[in-house]
């Protein structure tokens, strides 16, 4: 992105009054210099909502920039360079928990999909699983992805999760861009944020039931994992089976021990893929209720890709996909 | 048709997918196939085929007649009276030291004028030149012929060695050498027995009897000619007894090299497991569309097969190599403690090379077996399973711990049994059921110690120990395998390890009490077991009226043959003897009281080794042949004695004189007075020895020079326990490489749980360490028991030593974190793979 009119900027900017405006922050690193891109998506287009953000960001006192220069090549986007003086991978978390911060208030925006396109290669022929994908999840909501098979739900869920970058556009979680992070700030992202559901449960073996419901916050370095642990399991009200290994379970169960595990680090964002694929339409329906609770007791945000028409029936946004775009988005 | 493509389905595709794995495996069973063809190639080139070197220049004789001590000229006399077309060739044998190349070799004293009557193309070599100057030559003191590949020409100078003295020879001639890779001096006879001193003896004469009647029959007509102390025996019968004597020697190394192959079949074992475990489905499938039982059996033997095939081929130059590194080791040993014997080129011969190839193979389809079986019995409904099920290994813990408990005690019944024919193979196979014991009992052992220590593991190593202990217990038996295959070649390095350190602190202690005397000396030369050079005896005398010189003890050694063996009779000072010690003797008596018992009769004392190998006892009578008679010698006692494997019988100096009136000693001793400088003594001493090769040590020096021999002798079984020990760690790196490919789904669940690559990491290496330490601690146990049997069953019955048991315990401790950071280590790659690994893909794979 080029930008025009260049200026300096000191960082006195008086505060404006609250507007109130909704937008996005992005940002790459480098070594010494790492660039903003803040949007606004307000009708009124005006720089102020921008600056103010801008603003907040330079203030945060762990952010020892000793210059910037900021560009305005829209009335609604405002790109920002600063110069940092010290690495910027260390910075990196620092600027999205800023990030966060500013756009939490400015928008309440969970996970945004800004024009995502991803390919994959396969033998040397590039495949397009999703095309120019636009979506914006607010907190907690309740979205299935419906379509057929191939259309791209799973890669949509992954994006979503950080566990693979797009081949262009952005995918912001909780208002940071995974392109701005490295293979640690993603494991940082999911362990903080993101947590996971599997059609095919997933669950360790050699674990027992309460040992897997701990495994993400164990695997966060938390010391005392166990009474939280206990307590999702109490929530799936599988407290009484929490010493029993896996395969001493039904379907039904793994999959509340899943739903558990992926509640267990207080995510903000639960990715379910096809959680109902492996079970029957009567435990099917149980899983999903139960999915739906989640969102409504623990205000947490889920994308449910599904096949299930029941399923879908029960969210409050249904996404339907067609071989990798969205072709309809119906709000319930 | 069909089952070519079934084999191709089942074993080359996957094979091909994975070659690190396959190539990993080929090289483990190639390292263990090539020590022991290594170990073969080498035994058979370092002793020279056994011979002693003094065999050679013996023509086409059929026989020889030997005494102790040597033959008296009458006796060549007799023999060469009888009434009979024999031919015969007297020899007087010994070793001279080329004093410009530092070479020892073998001094051959022929009888030069009737040599020269015979018509053989050996004899004709020592035709003089010219006939004018043959008597000149003979009358010449200084004349010798000399093997073509010692490099002289006739006219050549050359100074020899001989016991206590250098004299300068002119060449005469140049003979072909015969004996593969031996050159000799040959003299005639009587310059020889001038310089080696035995004048009126010779020690050999070789006879060429008729074919008709039998030479058994011939034999007995001869030795009924003779003095009932001389020995009729078929020529080469020395070569025969030293095979017999190194056999016990070859027997146990050849037994350690197949320890890295006996690894080696561990992980076979494993491999094919793995294989069998991952291909179920497709078994599953390729049984529903047809293929039989038998088939799919055949696939996984092949499979094994072909893993023996590949390796035992890679193993023949590797072998090889090795073999040529291991010959010269080997050969020191040989002869520093057994005979003089000069090593041959350790060459791949068709027969060892076969012997490797199908030892390859074997190894490795038995050892791939059970897998194989287990293949067999997969039913055709398994291909119907969705997902692919988590195999759980059957393991019987209970059953397999009540086998173990009877192994244990069979292995205990076993090591009481006596030797076969002078080898421990109850010993072994004592040594045998122990490792099975312990195999059977590691399952219980690493789900016990799995399941108790994972949450305390947990708890002070983090979520990644956890994972990683868990999922040791998870696949029990994959666990099992690798521990077991680590811990035998630990055991194995243990227990040699606890042996030699015994071994040598025995021999450490031994030596404080053995050397009480000041001043050591014997002639110059190199060392070797069977060869015994004199000083002169003026030379003792002389020494014992120095000043500051409180006694001199002259100790004179023989090479005699006892029932079939090589031994050394040995004839010491009784008058001035302080070298025993009450612990001394086995009885424990006071050597006061021993030694008594000795002083100028018909009594012995024999070493241990001796007593152990013919099983004579204090209280006993033996006969040996001394100077032409029959001696009959009391045992008084049994002596410890490290220094030699080769039986030793000791008798009184002035006994030994009676029988063979050779006052030469092979070994002074030197007592300084009290008060009396020990460095001045060594001044005088190698002032009256001017102009003699006699070397001087003190006690310290010998000590360090047994030691070094003693230490020398066991590199060989190091470097045997080492390639065991890189054979398990192959083994384990392989084993971790498979498991991360079967549990990358596991791995690519971890990510999406919000771990780090570095977790990843982590809890491979905790894998790979946890690993190490399980078979450690069987390893060490297990090592301790095996140790007991070496030391207590096989090296007694083979050896006949008594050893003090001893912990060397920096050898082991450094050799077991050695063998800790290399398991670690293999575990460096397959981290680095599981880091690699695309969560998402191997996430959603079936
Ligand atoms: N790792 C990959 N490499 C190559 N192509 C891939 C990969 N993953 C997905 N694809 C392709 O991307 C497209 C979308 O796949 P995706 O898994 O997102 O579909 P889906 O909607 O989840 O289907 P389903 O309902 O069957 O799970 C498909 O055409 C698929 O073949
Ligand atoms: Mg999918």
């Amino acid at each position: 992105m080029a930008y025009l009119n260049s200026h300096r900027v000191r960082e006195e900017i008086p505060p404006s009054p609250g507007t109130d405006s909704t937008g996005s922050v992005s940002g790459t690193g480098s070594f010494l210099q790492s660039t903003f891109c803040i949007r606004c998506d307000q009708a009124h287009k005006s720089p102020l909502p921008l600056f103010e953000a801008a603003a907040k960001l330079l203030r945060q006192p762990n952010s020892k920039r000793n210059s910037f220069r900021v560009a305005l090549p829209d009335p609604g986007i405002l790109i920002m360079r600063t110069h940092l003086k010290r690495p910027a991978s260390s910075m990196l978390r620092v600027n999205s928990e800023t990030h966060a911060s500013v756009l939490r208030e400015a928008n309440n925006c969970l996970l945004v999909l800004d024009k995502v396109t991803k390919d994959y290669v396969t033998d040397g022929e590039p495949v397009r699983a999703l095309h120019d994908v636009s979506l914006e999840v607010a907190t907690g909501q309740f979205l299935v992805l419906v379509g057929r098979s191939g259309c791209g739900k799973s890669t949509l869920l992954n994006l979503a999760g950080a566990m693979d970058f797009p081949t262009s556009g952005q995918v912001l979680v909780d208002g940071i861009s995974t392109n701005s992070l490295s293979d640690a700030g993603l494991t940082q992202l999911r362990r903080q944020k993101v947590g996971f559901i599997f059609q095919s449960f997933q669950l360790l073996h050699t674990l027992t039931v309460l040992e897997n419901v701990e495994l993400p916050l164990l695997l966060a370095g938390v010391a005392d994992a166990r009474p939280s642990a206990r307590q999702r399991l109490e929530w799936v009200e599988l407290a009484d089976l929490a010493d029993r290994y896996p395969h001493q379970l039904s379907g039904g169960q793994m999959q509340r021990v899943a739903i558990a595990r992926a509640l267990v680090h207080s995510p903000r964002l639960v990715l379910a893929d096809e959680p109902t694929g492996n079970l029957d339409t009567t435990t099917g329906a149980v899983i999903v209720e139960l999915l739906q609770r989640v969102v409504r007791e623990q205000k947490v945000t889920v994308l449910m890709a599904t096949h299930s028409v029941e399923a879908a029936a029960l969210a409050d946004i249904v996404v339907r996909m067609r071989d990798g775009h969205i072709e309809e988005l119906v709000q319930s | 048709m069909l089952s070519v493509r079934l084999f191709y389905r089942l074993i080359v595709r996957p094979l091909l997918r994975e070659p690190w794995r396959a190539a990993l495996t080929v090289f483990a069973v190639a390292l263990g196939v090539s020590v022991v063809l290594a170990i073969e190639l080498a035994g058979n080139a370092a002793a020279g085929s056994f011979r002693s070197s003094l065999e050679t220049l013996s023509g086409n004789t059929n026989l020889e007649v030997t005494a102790a001590g040597g033959i008296p000229e009458q006796t060549v006399a007799t023999l060469e009276r009888l009434p009979y077309p024999i031919e015969l060739h007297a020899r007087v044998e010994d070793y001279t030291t080329v004093a410009d190349s530092a070479q020892t070799v073998p001094l051959i004293g022929l009888d030069l004028i009737s040599e020269s009557n015979n018509d053989s193309p050996q004899s004709r070599a020592f035709d003089t030149v010219d006939a004018e100057n043959a008597l000149q030559y003979l009358n010449d003191l200084n004349s010798v012929w000399v093997g073509s590949r010692l490099g002289y020409k006739p006219g050549d100078r050359i100074r020899l060695l001989v016991n206590d003295h250098t004299r300068e020879y002119v060449v005469r001639g140049i003979f072909n050498d015969q004996n593969e890779g031996v050159s000799a001096i040959v003299m005639d006879i009587a310059t020889a027995q001038r310089e080696v001193g035995r004048m009126g003896r010779v020690d050999r004469v070789l006879l060429k009897v008729p074919d008709e009647p039998s030479i058994e029959e011939w034999q007995s007509r001869i030795r009924d000619a003779l003095p009932s102390g001389i020995e009729v025996r078929l020529e080469g019968s020395g070569t025969a007894e030293n095979r017999k004597m190194l056999s016990a020697f070859r027997w146990n190394l050849r037994v350690l090299s197949y320890v890295a192959l006996v690894v080696g079949a561990f992980l076979i074992y494993n491999t094919i497991s793995v294989s069998v475990v991952r291909r179920r489905p497709e078994i599953g499938i390729v049984r529903a569309l047809g293929a039989t039982r038998g088939a799919i059996l055949l696939a996984f033997l092949g499979e094994a097969a072909c893993f023996g095939v590949a390796g035992s081929l890679l193993a023949l130059p590797l072998g090889r190599a090795l073999a040529s590194v291991a010959v010269r080791l080997l050969s020191m040993t040989v002869e520093s403690l057994y005979v003089s014997s000069t090593p041959g080129s350790a060459a791949l011969n068709l027969p060892s090379a076969i012997l490797g190839v199908l030892v390859g193979i074997a190894v490795a389809v038995v050892s791939a077996l059970s897998p194989a079986r287990e293949a067999s019995l997969v039913s055709p409904v398994e291909a119907m399973a969705r997902a692919r099920r988590e195999y759980i290994a059957r393991v019987h813990k209970a059953r397999d711990l009540w086998i173990a408990l009877a192994m244990a005690l069979a292995a205990g019944l076993a090591s009481r049994m006596p030797a076969v024919e002078g080898k421990p193979l109850f010993g072994y196979l004592s040594a045998i059921l122990l490792i099975g014991a312990s195999v059977f009992a590691i399952p219980a052992f690493v789900d016990r110690l799995s399941t108790l220590s994972s949450n305390l593991l947990g708890r002070c190593f983090g979520v990644e120990a956890l994972l990683a202990s868990r999922s040791l217990a998870g696949s029990l038996r994959r666990t099992s395998v690798l521990v077991g295959a680590l811990a035998t070649a630990i055991a194995m390095m243990t227990a040699v390890g606890i042996m030699v350190g015994s071994f040598r602190q025995t021999i450490v202690v031994w030596m404080n009490d053995q050397l009480p005397a000041d001043l050591y000396l014997r002639p110059a030369g190199d060392e070797s077991a069977d060869r015994h050079p004199t000083m002169s005896p003026e030379f003792a005398d002389a020494l014992a009226k120095l000043p500051g010189v409180a006694a001199v003890d002259r100790y004179r050694a023989y090479e005699i043959s006892y029932q079939g063996l090589p031994a050394t009779l040995a004839g010491a000072d009784l008058q001035v003897m302080r070298d025993f010690r009450s612990s001394d003797f086995v009885s424990g008596r006071a050597p006061d009281k021993v030694l008594d018992e000795m002083r100028r009769r018909d009594a012995a004392i024999i070493s241990e080794p001796f007593s152990n190998k013919h099983r004579v006892h204090a209280g006993q009578s033996i006969n040996v042949p001394l100077g032409g008679r029959n001696v009959s010698l009391r045992i008084v006692d049994v002596y410890y004695d490290y220094a030699s494997e080769r039986g030793v019988i000791v008798i009184d100096r002035m006994t030994l004189l009676r029988y063979l009136p050779d006052p030469a000693p092979s070994n002074l001793a030197v007592y300084v007075q009290q008060g009396a400088n020990v460095d001045a003594v060594r001044q005088e001493i190698e002032f009256a020895a001017a102009g003699r090769n006699v070397l001087v040590f003190t006690d310290r020096d010998l000590r360090r020079e047994a030691i070094r021999i003693f230490d020398r002798t066991f590199a060989i079984t190091y470097a045997l326990e080492a390639v065991a020990i890189l054979v398990a760690v192959m083994g384990i790196g392989g084993a971790l490489l498979a498991l991360v490919i079967d549990r990358r789904r596991e791995f690519g669940l971890l990510r999406f749980m919000g771990a780090a690559t570095g977790q990843l990491r982590k809890i491979i290496l905790v894998e790979a360490g946890l690993l190490g330490v399980l078979a450690n601690l069987v390893g060490l146990g297990l090592g301790f028991l095996l140790s007991l049997v070496l030391i207590f069953v096989i090296n007694k019955q083979s050896f006949g030593w008594t050893i003090q048991f001893h912990w060397p315990v920096a050898v082991l401790v450094g050799a077991l974190s050695a063998v800790y950071a290399a398991t670690v280590v293999a575990g460096l790659y397959p981290a680095r793979l599981a880091t690699r690994l695309n969560p998402i893909e191997v996430i959603h794979e079936e």
